[in-house]
């Protein structure tokens, strides 16, 4: 089962193409547009920043593994051949979600490896920073566990996880930045799942302790709740 | 005794009846045909048989043990190949047997030399390590059963296992059936709405339309239920419903179907019908005429008044 759901994410040419390539283009233009910018940061703060917010983003892409895998597994006619093994069907769940977790975190340190090696970015706290970026990735993977239960369908679970991002990312100031005011504060932080794994990082590279708690402590209460209702959803699936 | 189902009853959402107080029974080593259009059945009844579905009434009996899906022992025993393709189409052949021989505990050498042998009975062996989806219709129709073979299953139910193949890959999946049976114990149960496919590779069948088996036994007993019948096949330029009608309305007549300008007519044994068909027929131009054995097809016909061809019911 270890060998057969690896092969299956790894064939994905295209996954990879979108989630790394894509990201790595974008980084390297966000980098050398801030380059020009006046008074921007050092270059390797700049691509850290940067790159840091497209890992978060792509993760979140990411999630595509678990609900396409999910959907070819139980939300077809294959369903009935895996339900028919000896097997509990829960086993393909947790292969499904096990193996996209480690696909899409061997992206993200692609990603973070990059802006490294390439803009000698430093990474204070890493063994902290590359924590949490786990748990970035098992989030996104159980929420797209979660949305595949309720939609039934990747093409939806698809359309419902961009604009999840596309909102989060717009809410926490990552694309244009925000006017400051009370909210803006409040969003930058608490909005969503992607905001709390940010703040947690910063937390680790800016050496804030009381930010890692908040962020691990918010995300890891998603985590449990995410992961709680999708097995609970799942149960319908698999009877 | 293999399977054993009695008085089978299942319901779907808004009580739909899918499953009527359905029978079948499958003795070691037979192949039984499931035979009846879409709709009729056959897949819930195989649902049930596998523990996919509970059962709203009767008893589900596999290997003598009741069947109530949570019996993973079973399963152990049992192969489904599924009226889908269900294959992983991005990976290999190879590495799909190998999936599906590690979900039911085959490992190491008994599963390379497994996949070996179910390589060479689906005609793959020297295509194993092609993805399936460079392979025809057929070819993927044969790993679908090659899947449901790798840890010899001692029942093994085919649902439809030929819809939209090619003739060739038909012959040979249907010759393969055969083959499988004769040389090994096995018990089959191969459910299809092509009679000629079910003629040709059952001991026994039963017939299922509407959710209930209205018949049941050798070929050639149901076929002897016809003994005697006469069965007419008069072509006209046009038919009509209306002579259907009038054509029934005639003394020993037993059903009268029209299909592609064909009136199909079985009437009671000994009657000479022949010029008061033709007199009915009188107004339209008769293109051919011609009287054949009865066949399974007309005893599906015979038993439901309906004819079936690629699952349509005319």
């Amino acid at each position: 089962m270890v060998r057969f759901y690896l092969l299956r994410l790894l064939k994905d040419t295209i996954g990879h193409v979108i989630l790394i390539g894509l990201p790595l283009v974008l980084i390297t233009l966000m980098v050398s547009i801030n380059r020009n910018v006046p008074e921007a940061p050092p270059v390797e703060v700049a691509a850290l920043y940067i790159g840091l917010i497209y890992i978060l983003m792509f993760q979140g892409f990411g999630a595509a593994y678990t609900f396409e895998g999910l959907e070819h597994d139980f939300f077809s006619p294959f369903k009935n051949r895996l339900l028919m093994s000896p097997l509990h069907p829960m086993r393909f769940v947790y292969a499904n979600l096990l193996f996209s977790i480690l696909v899409s975190y061997a992206q993200s340190l692609v990603l973070l490896g990059y802006v490294w090696l390439v803009f000698g970015a430093q990474i204070p706290n890493l063994v902290g920073v590359l924590a949490v970026l786990l748990l970035g990735v098992v989030f996104a993977q159980l929420f797209a566990a979660w949305l595949i239960f309720v939609f039934k369908k990747a093409a939806r679970a698809q359309l419902a996880i961009t604009l999840y991002i596309i909102g989060a990312m717009i809410l926490a100031g990552f694309f244009v930045p925000l006017p400051e005011s009370a909210f803006t504060r409040w969003a930058r932080i608490y909005s969503s799942p992607l905001t709390w794994v940010h703040h947690a990082l910063y937390g680790f590279i800016e050496h804030r302790p009381e930010d890692v708690f908040l962020g691990v402590g918010l995300l890891s209460v998603g985590i449990v709740v995410v992961a709680l209702w999708a097995a609970r959803l799942s149960k319908s699936v698999l009877s | 005794m293999i399977v054993k189902m009695k008085d089978v009853i299942k319901r779907y959402q808004g009580n739909t009846l899918a499953l009527d107080y359905f029978d079948l029974e499958v003795h070691a080593g037979e192949v039984v045909g499931l035979l009846g259009p879409n709709g009729a059945g056959k897949t819930t009844a195989i649902k049930a048989l596998v523990g996919l579905h509970e059962v709203d009434g009767g008893i589900v009996e596999v290997f003598g043990q009741a069947q109530n899906g949570k019996n993973r022992d079973l399963r152990q025993r049992i192969g489904l190949v599924t009226q889908e393709i269900t294959v992983y189409e991005e990976l290999s052949a190879y590495e799909n047997l190998r999936f599906f021989g590690r979900l039911y505990g085959l490992k190491g050498e008994a599963l390379e030399q497994r996949i070996q042998e179910v390589g060479q009975r689906i005609g793959l062996a020297d295509r194993l390590h092609d993805i399936p989806k460079k392979y025809s219709g057929g070819m993927k129709r044969r790993l679908n059963i090659g899947c449901a073979l790798l840890h010899e299953p001692e029942l093994i139910i085919m649902d439809e296992p030929t819809v939209g193949i090619d003739p060739q890959s038909r012959h040979y999946i249907l010759s393969f059936v055969k083959d499988l049976a004769k040389k090994t114990n096995v018990s089959i149960i191969y459910t299809s709405h092509y009679i000629e496919e079910v003629e040709a590779i059952a001991d026994r069948v039963y017939i299922v339309d509407q959710g209930h088996i209205i018949a049941h036994g050798t070929t050639k007993s149901l076929i002897e239920q016809m003994k005697g019948d006469a069965t007419m096949h008069i072509t006209v330029k046009q038919g009509s419903p209306a002579t259907v009608t009038k054509l029934k309305a005639l003394p020993d007549v037993k059903e009268v179907t029209l299909q592609d300008d064909t009136y199909h007519v079985i009437a009671h044994a000994g009657a000479v019908i022949l010029d008061k068909v033709l007199a009915q027929l009188s107004q339209e131009t008769i293109v051919h005429v011609a009287s054949e054995q009865p066949t399974l097809e007309d005893v599906f016909l015979m038993l439901t008044g309906k004819s079936l061809r690629d699952g349509e019911v005319a």
